[in-house]
């Protein structure tokens, strides 16, 4: 009744940055789900896409979280396009 | 908002072994288990499950739709969805461990093909514009202190006549909660809105009220009959104690309490995204 969770084929399905709302890239060998929008790759847990800005690792060398405002970080303008 | 306080209220210890051992020991074959099996810990709601069948009869999901349940705690709706329509659910919560066994109990159900989770928040939702028919929330938005941008983005990932279908705990006019309740212990993470702000809240994201159904009353109801058979037969193995640990029977008292003082108020509302 508890089979480890298998990847889920359909990972990416609907699946934007929550920020930039821009497209996600899987890293399958970190396991994570990338956005070249926002410079920030977003861990998977267990098989659960963790969706959060707060959890994201800042992407060396482009624009990380900590250049985005805190307004938008705590998610209160999170439609704006990041460039 | 601090997110990681409304994680914390709803973060305990492995869920996932406390609710087989629950329903081991009321008499329930995990490996042979039926989505109304997990009805008594997965509908944290009041009225439970009969509140969902209610609620989703007025918006009839078709098999090829897709579903957003937003605030979907351990996914008892996203399930029952599923499970009556053939839809596809996504469900996402703030708590991370609502999500995993969400999922544990999507597979144990039989329709992890159909539902799925995403730990996320509410007011930055990582969905492409119009990706979904139907969104659905049920009692998350009392954690929620902007609800405007919360609806903003319901609006964003709806496709252009969708509906958005919820059911919410709301300020009664008989005064300020006691507390603890369910979805707080002390007052900095509650945000109630009354019926009115959230009609206009709801009109201020773009959306227009098709269904209104006050529900306090039947929501008293249910507690009083919860009540009466708690002290035939003592508490359930498995409940929403699971979920919110010794407390709980102090918190059902509070809820209890609020209804009758009208201090809160339950409404279901169905919109259409204009």
């Amino acid at each position: 009744m508890s089979d480890p969770p298998a990847l889920d084929p359909r990972l990416l399905d609907l699946l934007v940055c929550p920020l930039t709302k821009g497209p996600l890239d899987y890293d399958r060998e970190r396991g994570e789900l990338v956005s070249r929008g926002a410079g920030l790759a977003y861990p998977v847990r267990d098989g659960i896409p963790v969706m959060l800005v707060d959890e994201a690792r800042p992407l060396d060398g482009e624009a990380g979280a900590e250049s985005i405002p805190e307004s938008v970080r705590a998610g209160g303008e999170g439609t704006t396009d990041v460039p | 908002m601090s997110l990681a306080s409304v994680e914390r209220h709803y973060s305990r210890g492995d869920l996932i072994d406390a609710i087989r051992a629950g329903l081991q020991q009321s008499g329930k074959d995990p490996d042979r288990l039926t989505p109304a099996d997990l009805a008594p810990i997965d509908e944290f709601h009041i009225r439970g499950r009969q509140a969902t069948f209610e609620l989703a009869d007025k918006v009839q999901p078709k098999a090829a739709n897709r579903v957003l349940d937003i605030g979907c705690g351990l996914g008892g709706a996203s399930r029952v969805l599923a499970a009556t329509y053939g839809c596809r659910v996504t469900g996402i919560d703030l708590t991370e461990a609502y999500c995993r066994t969400a999922a544990t109990l999507a597979r144990w159900v039989g329709l992890a093909d159909r539902v799925e989770y995403r730990h996320a928040n509410a007011l930055a939702l990582p969905f492409e514009d119009g990706a979904f028919e139907i969104a659905w929330t049920q009692h998350a938005a009392m954690n929620i202190p902007d609800k405007a941008q919360a609806y903003r983005e319901a609006h964003r990932v709806l496709k252009a006549g969708g509906s958005f279908t919820l059911y919410d705990v709301l300020q009664g006019d008989g005064g300020p909660v006691h507390f603890p309740v369910p979805w707080a212990r002390e007052p900095s993470i509650s945000h109630l809105v009354t019926p009115q702000e959230w009609k206009g809240l709801l009109g201020g994201a773009g959306f227009e009220v098709v269904s209104w159904r006050d529900t306090t009353a039947a929501g008293r109801d249910w507690f009083a009959e919860m009540n009466r058979r708690m002290q035939e037969s003592g508490p359930p193995p498995v409940s929403f104690a699971l979920l919110s640990g010794p407390e709980i029977a102090e918190m059902a008292r509070n809820q209890q309490r609020n209804l009758e003082e009208n201090r809160i108020a339950l409404v279901e509302a169905v919109c259409r995204r204009l």
